[in-house]
């Protein structure tokens, strides 16, 4: 009898039947449905999604969700920006004390920085600011970041990098003219399911073990050799034509950015100037004076642009004593020390705008 | 009865792999490829080139 209940098991569980394939349906969406219920933005938050070191997007991701919960009673800074101001900054460990031994009160530090990262896209921490904080949100501009070019436009349209939901990044790319993609509209899954997909496998096998970011990923590359400076002039160029040509439809998303913070929280605003190398901007002006010209047309439209939101421009460089020397490329910092100097002098320039305490 | 269990284990089985076959169809298709930029991508070699080396 015992013998006979094993066989009726094993042909149940290897022949094919309609009842096997309903049942598995059934499991497989059970676990979709388990999924859809679970995975969400606040899983984001412990930074369980980095995949890599270099994880920008997720890493910035879970920095967004940890800003938008920030504590009300403490003054909070965020630097929102690219990798130009994340490989200028020492840590946000390091702005923090930096900024709690100027103002003597407790602060917050919120790193919001990624790789290349677009003013559209600051428009979803625009989205997700901590409602009624005070503190100081310093903001990076670039000419790279104000050339956004209709390619670049329509890539970030259909392809979203940060999972969070914002209506303003969708308002903003249907008022540039293009499509803002949609799957399920309100299934957070069915909307951010690229960026989980990606991710899944290789967390899945770390055993979604924490993976320390790195903050200073141009430390481990070789200098630029000769043909890496041609193209860096090559595609500094491009953003400055790209500046000339498309940056108007930009201007919106900083305006966006900045009404929403005065609006939502108690922060002040600052623009940062994304750091650029002097002797590299020196070189390519002087092999190309359009490109020069370009880049003084830039600066004065970044110039009007802080006097019209009434935000100041901060270029931390002379302040911070930086000079080409500590560059590692055209871009990004490569000197621990410049590094530290650029902290300190960041540090001072938002303890000189921070809301006073008790500002609500 | 025991046919049941059978068929029970089959669907668990066979449901599980099947989800997970369909996440793994939905990062085959979000794969990064040469030269397009990391967006929603994990940051992989090819995102590491196209933020510093492609500068």
């Amino acid at each position: 009898m015992r013998h006979m209940s094993w066989r009726r098991l094993l042909e149940g569980a290897t022949r094919p039947s309609p009842a096997g394939l309903l049942g598995t349906l059934a499991v497989t969406g059970i676990w979709v449905l388990l999924t859809a219920l679970f995975l969400g933005p606040s899983t984001l938050a412990g930074h369980r999604w980095v995949a890599e070191p270099i994880d920008d997007f997720a890493w910035l991701a879970g920095n967004i969700v940890r800003y938008q919960q920030a504590d009300a009673a403490t003054l909070q800074v965020a630097v929102l920006g690219t990798s130009a101001t994340r490989e200028a900054i020492s840590d946000g460990a390091g702005l923090q004390a930096e900024l709690e031994v100027l103002l003597d009160r407790p602060v917050r530090v919120h790193l919001l920085t990624a790789g290349s990262l677009y003013p559209l896209e600051y428009l979803v921490v625009a989205d997700h600011l901590p409602v009624g904080a005070s503190g100081v949100l310093v903001v990076e501009v670039s000419e790279r970041q104000l050339g956004l070019d209709p390619q670049t436009w329509r890539w970030l349209a259909a392809n979203p990098r940060l999972p969070l939901d914002s209506p303003s990044y969708r308002t903003a790319v249907a008022e540039a003219g293009f499509e803002p993609r949609s799957r399920i509209p309100g299934l957070y899954l069915s909307e951010h399911l690229d960026f989980f997909a990606a991710r899944l496998a290789p967390r899945a096998l770390q055993g979604f073990a924490p993976v320390p970011y790195d903050l200073h990923p141009v430390d481990v590359l070789a200098p630029p050799a000769d043909r890496d400076w041609a193209r860096m002039r090559e595609n500094w160029e491009g953003w400055l034509a790209s500046f000339e040509a498309y940056h108007e439809p930009v201007v919106p998303t900083l305006r966006g950015l900045v009404e929403r913070a005065h609006g939502t929280t108690g922060s002040r605003v600052a623009f940062l100037q994304a750091p650029r190398n002097p002797q590299f901007i020196e070189w390519v002006a002087g092999q190309a004076p359009v490109a020069g010209e370009r880049n003084e047309a830039y600066q004065g439209r970044v110039q009007q642009l802080s006097r019209e939101l009434g935000v100041p421009l901060w270029d931390l460089l002379e302040a911070a004593d930086v000079r080409a020397e500590d560059f590692r490329d055209h871009a990004h910092l490569g000197e621990p020390e410049a590094r530290e100097r650029y902290t300190r002098a960041l540090a001072e320039a938002v303890a000189a705008v921070a809301p006073p305490e008790g500002t609500p | 009865m025991a046919r049941g269990v059978g068929i029970g284990l089959q669907a668990v089985v066979l449901g599980t792999l099947l989800y997970l076959a369909l996440w793994q169809l939905a990062a085959y298709r979000v794969a990064p490829k040469e030269g397009v930029k990391g967006g929603g991508l994990p940051a992989t070699t090819s995102a590491r080139i196209f933020r510093y080396q492609g500068y």
